[in-house]
């Protein structure tokens, strides 16, 4: 810990050092002693146990935590990140080949991208003119342009992409990690999702499951207030204090009537926590003391990048105190709040170009400012959505569900950058080349935290589970 | 159950070795030491199937390439013609790992190298010693239809229950009933004591949470303590299992199982998309517990409540549907609302997939069913035969057949859409024909109501027509009347004028020459006892408006005022009116919204947006919305006008909100935004009123203009038409305020020649029955004679219809499942690749030879009765251990939904058995133990052993022998789960509402049980995540046990729980007023259920007395008014967080 803690000077004095250990090894902010006794805390680890300790990953670890930028309702990939020239030459033409016969409803011809790529940095990557900031990034980034996933709506697509399953409950990709390899910090949540509005059908997204309840990511919603009961407001907090301490004399008397004490101890322990997440959590999510350039940077002096830009600083305040996953949902712009803002089904040209620009600016300035302060290189960034959106034109100005064939870029974290990986056809229908399904975008991640895929499983209902199922294989060619 | 994968160096095998089972050891290929548990199934899950799928074709039984078999451990040890193939341990030396990385000369298999995965698996078996476990299990992808190996047969959990003989101890001192003995035997055998008996106060604690979920109170403390008859503790058993409050708690952990949830969407609205009936099914649940429904009742009602006769009759004859004529047959009700066990699963609703969506419906009540009775995973089968258990691909598809003959929708929606839920009326036949014939009744009498009420309301008018100028000149003189006559009341003039008030009133607001309405002048702070909330009115009661400034959410009465927000309610004939006066001359757009704040009652509400100018009132737009729904103004979503308006200083901009026909339950939240298109100004309703609720009426905006908002109550007023008739038009031209009486008149006596309308568009016209008195007596004599008809039959309706959420038989209608018929196999679970047919069937492993019945029918009878039968190997052994686990801590066997091979054996099978036999054995006279499936009777089977009554210390030695507790030589400590974490709170602190049943709450502040609180699958944010509660996404065998920081701070900062601190330090003040020794003795009483000692007394008043000194003087209102009360507010926050409130002994 980076600060010696004035409340071990509480302890009594009768505490033994086999009982601060069972006790107060339980990490809650005391990783330091942790630490140093972590093989005998670890032998002595029983179910009531801080399950959110952090473990060690099983092979050296590229990426230490995730921000998962996710843009909810399925963003366009032949008008950001896969330009489709042919698309655009045969643009009202229909489509030359046959359709899946999954279908959600029946487009119309070929619908070209309404807007110019570019190429952009030294990789010379072509971009879409919505996204000038990430283009001056895309030197940083890996752009697989042939992501493919199973399901048509957004449930089931939002449910895959983050639990790997379209149809029941399973634990999500968060939860895995946290069960996997815990957190850095006990003093904050170890998966925060941050979604202003809810994504598509919200808690089965960031659902623990069948894992333990801890593993569970907890929303942030209100920007302004994002943790529950952070404030008493009755008692002055010196106040409470006093009733901790006092609670502490209670609870000795109370233990030492007993012989088997790990839970009661555990239970006296996440008071403590509680008590000093009261003041520290609040100051993790108080972006006031940012400075105004580092404002600037994600937008967040602009009206419309405000709300992404904050909720982009955030996550790297997160990032930047040890929790493992941040998951960022973008369902808020300047002037609209929706569970699935990027379902262009109709307002393409309008409805696109504020998406692209209420995040454009905050993405390209996470990423810059996690590079200069050193936390891209082992900080996986992911952007994407649930599926992307059909070449055909759904009326005159939208695009339709499309899972066959979509794009998905990251950053940071033993990712190769400056590269695109795979492709869809001419068109942008299908995958073709070097596909990369959603189980092995999974696969992938697990691997880069250090995590073989295969063999983080949880039996549950007389199986096995894994994140991947029986599938995934991991993307080699995009690590560093 | 749970497993982690980190740990030694095995690496992910770590995990396996969780496994309790070791296979007996033998045919052993390469390796020597037997094969382990994690080397088993190690070897199962990705060794054997890598070795029958791309070995075994050429390796196999049908052809030896090589002489080489690897599909037997024999054929592995014999090798290949040219020499060993694997040498066990070493992974450099095994020609097979060579040829399987393609290494050498030889590359196998020929037609492309394995994965990655299948080469590091097969890699490391033979680094772990190549071990081949006898235990046969079937490779995946093969058919078990050749019948099963002998060790599949003899699989424990499948042999019959056989009535264990009790074991003989040497303490026979210490055994209470035979359940004692098998414990104490195992103790024994190890040379272990159990613990010593848990002392009466701990006892009654812990029987009490045990059975009703709830504290004993005081006085029932003091009762067991003072009974000193040898029976005392069996009558305490008794009582409490005769309280309604045992079926709330059992119920619940039932509930867990079949991962209930009262709404599946975060919405929780009731839409048809969701199960809102779900409430009714639990609520069976609770009360088949309370009236002990014998166990194989509750499974076939749950499986086939809806095919059993009305009227509930034992199990067995009679029960089965033929018996029964379909046509006359009436309806079980409480069977089908058990029914909805099978309903509420969760499946993804909205996938676009239809065919996915039928097959995953199936799926989710196969593992329901399977898990839920028998402990069988019989869901993993549905891609594959299972890997671990005998249960083919064909098993499954021979009861999902069961299940696809059966429908819990109504039909499929169209693609695209979300499924709906499937709502069963509950309803008799003979019910049925009484409100048909009820409805046709009424809707004849109504028809007649209002043709007669038609007729004599345009007879009036008529009548009225030759008087029609003179109201024209009367209303337009009234509206111009001399300032000194401003005071002058409408009633006053009219009567002066000897003119009805209601049709002058009307005209006045026909012609546009309406006054303002009135205003709500009446403000009260604090309504309904919530801070921060104000209402304004001016009649006693309705309209009003509400204002909640703070930032929480209050649901007050039936309805819900969001937080920062602007409500109207409008009164039983009256419209509200909220109004923005302009004080500008510009142009304006009008944006807002009316949400419906009290979807639970009520019959919607109407609304409209005018603008009132000086010459007179036009409609912007206007509608209505239904119960439950709202309107919203936004930008875009609404008739170009409200865009663009150009205003005048001292025109009104109205949004009304009117009742619609019934107004009790019309609270309407509303928004009201004014922005100026050619300035910079806006005008929000709403911040105004939440920053400062309590300014005049009408009040100043924040620019300073005075009297720019105004909330109004229309008193009658009747509002304007959005067509104006042209005679009102050509009026309104003829006439100015200037205009002299000679051209009043005038324009007056052309209105009347041209405007002749006798319909309700007549000012003339009753508005409504309340106007009425305007009729000659004989017409109201006439329609109130009507009247009272309609009113006689009315006080008598049928019952209004209730719905469940439950299954009916058939497949979905118009689907391609309708109807009743067998399945083929879904290869590799695809629903476009189809096997075999597969007849309707149950799992072949535990019916051996027996045939499968004929299905009469989906066949769910015929599988409720299979499972509900006594000599199931399965069904009484898995609910009496999910009993013992709830009562003990830990199972007998600790994965309760899995008694499969890879779930935990038995720590005391024989006393699972004797248990299971007991259960299911018919009660008689000559055995004391046999419960004939009484819930009840088992409960207490278990809990007046000796066992059950040890203390949670054990003794040392046995601690150090059995650190978890197999043997169960003393009892587990527990935290209280969620429900009693707060039903606890509640019942301390004297709120506890034990009101029962019904739709769930969303108010976390009530006073209802926990187990009332809503449960929505698409959030889990709520107060049950935090300790642990089940999630409703998936069946809970049993609950996890965190203890982390958040549920301290809920503990210490939640207003609920402070609210709960303050009713505490309430209530005890009140009992004990003088003493603070008293007092704090009187609160370890009612918080432990113990006296407290000197030490935390002596605690406890240094503590209080800290608090005193620093209780600060000017605080809130509360602490000023109840004086010293905060420093016990305080005091009792910490009781309630101490481990000896949350944990039970």
């Amino acid at each position: 810990m980076k600060r010696t803690d004035p409340e071990h000077d509480r302890l009594p004095a009768y505490y033994s050092r086999r009982e601060m250990l069972q006790g107060f090894a339980n990490g809650f902010g005391m990783l330091g002693l942790a630490g140093l006794l972590a093989d005998e805390a670890r032998a002595d680890a029983r179910a009531d146990a801080n399950p959110l300790l952090p473990k060690p990953p099983m092979f050296p670890a590229r990426a230490k935590r995730v921000i998962f930028l996710f843009m909810s309702g399925g963003p366009s990939h032949v008008d950001t990140f896969d330009p489709k020239p042919r698309l655009t030459a045969e643009m009202g033409k229909p489509l030359p080949f046959a359709k899946p016969s999954l279908e959600r409803t029946k487009t119309g011809n070929l619908l070209g991208s309404p807007f110019a790529f570019k190429k952009y940095g030294q990789a010379g990557t072509e971009v879409s003119e919505l996204f000038p900031h990430v283009g001056g990034c895309v030197d940083d980034l890996c752009v697989i342009r042939g992501m493919y996933a199973d399901n048509i709506n957004h449930n089931g697509a939002c449910l895959q992409m983050n639990t790997g399953e379209q149809a029941f409950s399973r634990p999500s990709l968060g939860s895995w990690l946290l069960y996997g390899l815990g957190s850095e910090n006990q003093n904050l949540p170890g998966f925060l999702v941050i979604s202003p509005a809810q994504p598509a059908q919200g808690a089965p997204l960031w659902s623990s499951s069948f894992l333990p309840a801890a593993y569970q990511g907890t929303l942030v919603n209100d920007l302004s207030n994002p943790i529950a009961n952070l404030k008493n407001p009755l008692f002055p907090a010196g106040r409470q204090r006093d009733q901790l301490d006092t609670l502490r004399q209670l609870n000795d008397l109370h233990r030492h009537k007993h012989i088997e004490q790990s839970q009661l101890n555990a239970r006296i322990a996440a008071f403590e926590l509680a008590y000093r997440m009261q003041t520290e959590a609040p100051e993790a999510f108080n972006t006031d003391s940012e400075s105004v350039e580092t404002k600037k940077l994600y937008g967040m002096d602009d009206k419309t990048t405000e709300i992404f830009g904050k909720q982009c600083l955030l996550a790297r305040r997160m990032v930047e105190r040890g929790v493992r996953m941040v998951q960022v949902y973008h369902t808020q712009t300047g002037t609209r709040a929706s569970c699935q803002l990027w379902d262009q089904h109709g307002n393409l040209r309008n409805g696109l170009k504020e998406n692209c620009a209420s995040t454009d600016k905050p993405i390209a300035g996470l990423l810059k400012d996690l590079k200069a302060r050193g936390l891209l290189k082992d900080t996986l960034v992911v952007w994407g959505g649930e599926f992307g959106r059909t070449p055909t034109a759904e009326n005159s100005d939208g695009r339709e569900h499309h899972p066959f064939g979509f794009t998905m870029w990251m950053a940071g974290g033993g990712i190769k950058p400056g590269m695109v990986y795979g492709a869809t056809d001419e068109f942008g229908w299908h995958a073709t080349e070097n596909k990369v399904h959603v189980h092995d975008l999974h696969a992938t991640i697990l691997h880069l935290m250090g995590i073989d895929h295969t063999k983080l499983t949880y039996q549950y209902g007389g199986r096995y589970y894994r994140l991947t199922d029986v599938y995934g294989e991991i993307v080699k060619p995009i690590l560093a | 159950m749970s497993s982690l994968w980190f740990g030694a160096g095995a690496g992910s095998l770590a995990l396996l070795g969780l496994l309790s089972v070791s296979p007996s050891a033998g045919g052993q290929a390469a390796g020597k030491p037997a094969p382990d548990a994690a080397d088993t199934a190690f070897f199962e899950t990705k060794v054997r199937p890598v070795l029958i799928e791309q070995c075994a074709a050429c390796h196999g039984e049908k052809q030896q390439a090589g002489g080489l078999r690897l599909d037997t451990a024999e054929g592995l040890a014999k090798g290949a013609s040219s020499g060993a193939v694997v040498v066990a341990g070493d992974v450099e030396k095994s020609a097979l790992l060579r040829a399987i990385h393609y290494d050498g000369k030889i590359k196998m298999p020929p037609t492309g190298k394995l994965t990655g995965e299948q080469i590091a698996a097969l890699t490391e078996w033979v680094r772990r010693g190549a071990k081949w476990p006898a235990t046969k299990i079937l490779p995946a992808g093969t058919s078990t239809s050749g019948g099963f190996t002998a060790a599949q047969r003899k699989f424990w959990s499948f042999q019959p229950v056989k009535r264990s003989a009790v074991p003989a101890v040497k303490n026979m001192g210490w055994v209470k009933n035979p359940i004692d003995a098998f414990i104490l035997a195992k103790l024994e055998a190890k040379g272990l004591k159990p613990a010593p008996p848990a002392d009466k106060r701990t006892l009654i604690r812990r029987v009490t949470f045990d059975l009703t979920g709830l504290p004993p109170t005081p006085a029932e403390v003091q009762a067991f303590l003072a009974d000193k008859s040898p029976d005392a503790y069996v009558k305490l058993v008794d009582r409490l299992l005769a309280s309604p409050r045992y079926g709330e708690r059992w119920g619940r952990h039932w509930l867990d199982v079949v991962r209930y949830a009262d709404s599946a969407d975060s919405r929780g609205l009731g839409t048809e998309g969701d199960f809102s009936e779900a409430w009714r099914y639990r609520d069976w649940i609770v009360e088949a517990l309370n009236r002990d429904l014998p166990y194989d009742q509750f499974i076939i009602n749950q499986i086939a409540g809806d095919l059993l006769p009305p009227e509930e009759t034992p199990h067995g004859a009679g029960t089965k549907l033929a018996a029964l004529d379909p046509a006359s047959r009436g309806m079980n009700i409480p069977g089908t609302i058990a029914t909805g066990m099978l309903a509420l699963g969760n499946w993804g609703n909205g996938d676009a997939d239809k065919d996915k969506i039928l097959t995953d419906i199936a799926d989710d009540q196969v593992d329901v069913v399977s898990r839920g009775f028998m402990g069988l995973t019989v869901a993993c089968a549905r891609c594959h035969d299972h890997k671990f258990d005998p249960i083919a691909t064909k098993d499954y598809y021979g009861l999902a057949g069961i299940f696809f003959s059966s429908h819990i929708l109504p039909k499929l929606t169209p693609k695209g859409a979300g499924e709906n839920f499937l709502r069963i009326p509950l309803e008799t036949k003979a019910d049925a024909d009484r409100r048909a014939e009820y409805t046709k009744q009424t809707a004849e009498l109504e028809a007649r109501i209002k043709s007669e009420s038609t007729a004599q309301y345009a007879a009036y008018v008529r009548s009225m027509l030759p008087e029609t100028s003179r109201y024209v000149v009367a209303a337009w003189s009234y509206a111009h009347r001399p300032e000194a006559q401003a005071a002058r009341t409408l009633a006053d003039f009219a009567q002066a004028e000897k003119l009805q008030e209601i049709p002058l009133r009307n005209w006045l607001d026909t012609l546009g020459l309406n006054t303002d309405y009135r205003l709500m002048t009446t403000p009260v702070r604090d309504a309904l006892n919530t801070p921060g909330v104000y209402v304004w009115r001016g009649v006693p009661d309705c309209p009003n408006l509400t204002v909640n400034t703070t930032d929480q959410p209050h649901m007050l009465l039936t309805f819900l005022l969001p937080p920062k927000s602007v409500s109207v309610h409008p009164g039983p004939n009256d419209g509200v009116a909220v109004e923005w006066v302009s004080p500008i001359a510009g142009t304006v757009q009008v944006t807002g919204k009316a949400v419906d704040a009290d979807p639970a009652c009520g019959n919607g509400v109407g609304w409209a947006v005018t603008h009132r100018q000086a010459s007179g009132t036009v409609e912007l737009t206007s509608g209505s919305f239904l119960n439950g729904g709202k309107q919203d103004f936004k930008e875009g979503k609404t008739p170009q006008n409200l865009n663009t308006i150009a205003v005048k200083p001292g025109d009104h901009l109205q949004l009304l909100v009117l009742p619609n026909g019934e107004y009790s339950c019309d609270t309407t939240t509303v928004d009201f935004v004014i922005t100026q298109k050619d300035g910079p100004h806006a005008w929000n309703l709403t911040t105004d009123l939440t920053e400062e609720p309590l300014r005049a009426n009408p009040r100043a905006d924040r620019y300073g203009n005075p009297g720019v908002w105004r909330f109004t109550d229309m008193a009658g007023s009747r509002r304007p038409t959005g067509t104006p008739n042209p005679a009102i038009a050509a009026w309104r031209a003829a006439v100015t305020p200037a205009s002299d009486t000679a051209t009043v008149e005038k324009a007056a006596q052309e209105f009347a020649n041209a405007f002749k309308a006798t319909d309700a568009s007549s000012p003339f016209a009753p508005a409504s029955e309340a106007e009425e008195s305007l009729l000659p007596a004989e017409s109201r004599a006439a329609l109130n004679g009507l009247r009272a008809q309609l009113a006689m039959m009315r006080r008598s309706p049928p019952p209004p219809i209730a719905f469940a959420n439950g299954v009916q038989e058939g497949g979905v209608p118009e689907s391609p499942h309708a109807g009743f018929h067998d399945v083929q196999v879904h290869i590799r679970g695809r629903y476009d690749r189809l096997g075999d047919m597969v007849p309707r069937h149950f799992p072949t492993i535990l019916t051996g030879e027996v045939p499968a019945p004929k299905m009469q029918g989906s066949g769910r009878l015929e599988l409720a009765e299979w499972i509900a039968s006594p000599s199931h190997p399965l069904t009484g052994r898995v609910f009496v251990n999910r009993v013992w686990q709830y009562h003990f801590g830990d199972g007998i066997v600790r994965t309760p939904s899995n008694f499969g091979f890879l779930g935990e054996r038995p720590t005391h099978p024989e006393l699972l058995d004797w248990l299971a036999s007991e259960f299911v054995a018919p009660v008689k006279g000559d055995n004391p133990y046999a419960c004939g499936w009484s819930m009840k009777r088992l409960h207490r089977l278990m809990m007046l052993s000796n066992s059950y009554q040890q203390s949670s210390d054990p003794a040392p030695l046995t601690l150090k022998a059995d650190p978890d507790n197999r043997l169960f030589g003393h009892m587990n400590r527990h935290r209280l789960e969620a429900e009693a974490v707060r039903d606890n709170v509640l019942a301390v602190s004297g709120n506890l509402d034990t009101t029962m049943g019904g739709v769930a709450t969303r108010d976390i502040n009530s006073g209802r049980r926990t187990l009332y609180l809503m449960t929505i699958r698409s959030d889990r944010s709520g107060y049950g995540p935090l300790f642990d509660a089940a999630d409703a996404n998936v069946s809970v065998e049993r609950r996890t046990v965190s203890t982390v920081a958040p549920q301290a701070l809920f503990l210490l900062n939640n207003p609920f729980l402070l609210s709960q601190t303050h009713l505490l330090a309430q209530s005890l003040a009140k009992a004990e007023p003088e003493s603070a020794s008293a007092r704090i003795q009187a609160a370890y009483q009612r918080l432990y259920g113990r006296p407290a000692n000197s030490q935390e007394v002596e605690i406890g008043l240094a503590f209080l007395a800290r608090a005193a000194k620093e209780t600060p003087t000017a605080g809130s209102v509360k602490s000023i008014a109840e004086g010293d009360l905060r420093p016990w507010e305080e005091y009792c926050q910490l009781l309630l967080c101490a481990n000896e409130f949350l944990y039970i002994d």
